[in-house]
């Protein structure tokens, strides 16, 4: 019973096992009783004609994902900046870190000890999967500039002699984002329910998919594949719709709010899929932590492999379907409903469904307000996440230097130890994680708002809304509740 | 963009004063935890430092006459099976837990304070003593198992 080796438990919950105090009582009293007047504050004050683009009332006819022409609240980045970032060698700058990156993390996971001190846990689950949310956040889309499979995918291409961006045939239209909701629902599925996520096989074996899949797609599908299978590429095009950066009609990089970047992400079939695999998954991650499901899990004999997905699909599913009923439950004009009929007769995806007097379907509803759901992504993940990524991320930085597990220190971080701030202010990170809740769940309702004055006809603008932020007001008490009852 | 600003006035107005109730716990952190380290009485670190607490060498300070002042966790372990089931906790930071342990096995339990802490035990009953530094929801696992015996909310 001596601990000469290093620990290689199968952890019950995954990386990292100290986790954050619940949150104290008046703290998530005050951000829900903030949360739910805000809304009504939004509701009854905010603007009352839309301020932000919709890229979907002109027909999809180009597959740019720009937003239609608004410059409001748009400035050009300065000329300089704008030149670094539009060179090619600062591209090819990015593509080679990325590439190099991920050439040590390959070398970890194949010639690595199947140790948990093996960094290419805290490289997948910590600095790629929660670091994907600040990195974008600042950055705009950055996965896909250092993405390692689009590299390879442009490398393969050019040795090929062909066009990276044409396939073999075309990317069907009606799939959308629903390849990238699969692929993110499988990584969570990885990362938050298998019992073994924390061991090498089985992690080497979900990242060689991954890899083979986005290879092979992208070969049929030509790029497009990459954005809208890739689950960490579209996560990371998502949040960066929050950020400030941005491309102007004729592909000048631009400075906006970030409320106006976000109008700009285009409504495509699977979008409502990808957000509720995102805000479910979230909320069972904190729902498996808490006393009573442990207490029951500890005590179930039945499997609990199986236990686990059906919960945490049963968690995406609630938000999904309350999500898309919200959106639905809205007076729609009278020339929309006849538009629903037809495009439900057709069940054809790519159906126009835009009528001329700019209201919207029914059923296409829900991913036109898909992306409101972003900022309450981004906020609870904040909340969930923070100490985890700081802390884990710190030991993972130190954990890379020695990839092989045999004390050697390439990067000179072996000797770094980790800043454990955070966790010694827990007001301090409480009432970050309060604020980060209900800011999200501000800027949601606003672009909901936003979003409801372009496409819900007039004389249904107030009531077309109630639901939605019903629906935001139970998501953000849902979440406030987890981090508080955990 | 002024709804807006104010919005956001509003929020961080509503967090600030209500956080101005929880600042005591701040100061108390400052003044308990000035190493900023995690230790530990009776348990090891994870290097393998064989003075510690193996059960003979504080031979069963038996149940009744222990240390009054803390909090005392009783774990019951019989092959496979170990009680409590993920009990819930409170502990003060730096005050001492005393951990009971009845076993048929030798075993160890798994601190997950930051850093973590591992608690060896041998067959028969022991008694140890831990003390964790950091505010955290911590878990103490039994290593074979893989359960959760306890989740210590340590404030």
């Amino acid at each position: 019973m001596t601990l000469v080796e290093p620990p290689r438990e199968v952890l019950a919950h995954g990386l990292g096992g100290g986790a954050d105090l619940p949150l104290p009582p008046e703290l998530a009293i005050a951000g829900g009783t903030a949360a739910l007047v805000l809304s009504f504050v939004v509701l009854l004050l905010a603007w009352r004609t839309p301020r932000y683009p919709d890229p979907d009332v002109a027909p999809p006819t180009t597959p740019a994902r720009r937003p239609a022409a608004s410059t409001e609240g748009t400035r050009p980045v300065p000329a300089g900046l704008a030149a670094v970032v539009d060179s090619t060698w600062f591209a090819v700058t990015l593509r080679v870190l990325g590439l190099v990156a991920f050439a040590y993390v390959v070398v970890a996971a194949v010639l690595g000890q199947d140790l948990l001190t093996n960094p290419v846990f805290g490289v997948g689950y910590v600095l790629l999967w929660v670091g994907i949310v600040p990195a974008s956040l600042l950055f705009g889309a950055a996965y896909r500039a250092i993405s390692p499979v689009r590299t390879l995918h442009l490398l393969l291409a050019r040795v090929l002699r062909v066009d990276p961006d044409e396939g073999t045939s075309d990317y069907p239209a009606a799939w959308g984002y629903w390849p990238a909701a699969v692929a993110l629902f499988a990584f969570v599925w990885l990362e938050l329910v298998y019992p073994y996520s924390t061991e090498l096989g089985p992690f080497r074996l979900w990242f060689t998919a991954h890899v083979a899949v986005m290879l092979l797609g992208s070969a049929v599908f030509g790029s497009r594949w990459l954005e809208r299978a890739d689950p960490f590429e579209v996560y990371s095009t998502l949040v960066g719709h929050l950020s400030v950066w941005g491309r102007d009609c004729d592909g000048t990089l631009v400075w906006r709010s970030p409320l106006h970047n976000l109008a700009g992400l285009r409504a495509e079939t699977g979008l409502v899929a990808v957000v509720a695999v995102l805000l479910g998954s979230t909320a069972y991650d904190s729902f498996r932590e808490s006393n009573p499901w442990l207490r029951f899990t500890q005590s179930f004999d039945g499997p609990l492999t199986l236990l686990g997905t059906g919960v945490l699909l049963l968690s995406v599913l609630v938000v999904g379907l309350t999500f898309s009923a919200a959106t639905m439950a809205t007076g729609v004009e009278p020339s929309s409903r006849t538009s629903l009929r037809t495009s439900t007769a057709t069940s054809s995806a790519t159906s126009s469904a835009t009528s001329t007097s700019g209201g919207v379907s029914r059923r296409r509803l829900p991913r036109r307000f898909a992306h409101s759901l972003v900022p309450i992504i981004v906020g609870y993940m904040v909340a969930h996440y923070l100490t985890f990524f700081v802390e884990y991320g710190q030991q993972t930085l130190i954990q890379l230097s020695d990839p092989l597990s045999n004390g050697a220190n390439l990067l000179g971080t072996a000797d770094w130890s980790v800043n454990y701030w955070f966790s010694d202010h827990p007001t301090v990170l409480a009432t970050i994680k309060v604020l980060a809740i209900v800011g999200g769940h501000v800027l949601g309702v606003v672009a909901a708002h936003d979003r409801a004055l372009r496409v819900l006809p007039t004389r249904h603008q107030l009531t077309g809304q109630l639901p939605l932020l019903a629906a935001m007001v139970l998501y953000t008490f849902g979440g406030l509740y987890l981090l508080f009852g955990v | 963009m002024r709804i807006l600003t104010s919005l956001a006035a509003a929020a961080l107005a509503a967090a600030v004063l209500t956080s101005c109730s929880g600042d005591s716990n701040d100061a108390a952190d400052s003044a308990q935890d000035p190493a900023g380290t995690s230790s530990s009485t009776a348990a090891p670190t994870p290097e393998p430092a064989p003075a510690t607490a193996e059960a003979p060498s504080a031979p069963a300070s038996s149940g009744a006459p222990v240390a009054p002042a803390g909090t005392t966790l009783t774990i019951t372990v019989a092959g496979d099976s170990v009680s409590p089931n993920g009990e819930r906790l409170e502990l003060a930071v730096g005050e001492p837990l005393t951990v009971e342990i009845d076993s048929d096995r030798a075993g160890e339990l798994h601190v997950h304070s930051k850093p973590e802490q591992y608690v060896n035990f041998e067959a028969g009953t022991s008694t140890q003593e831990l003390v964790v530094e950091r505010p955290g929801l911590v878990e103490m696992e039994d290593h074979d198992t893989g359960d959760v015996v306890a989740q210590i909310e340590v404030r």
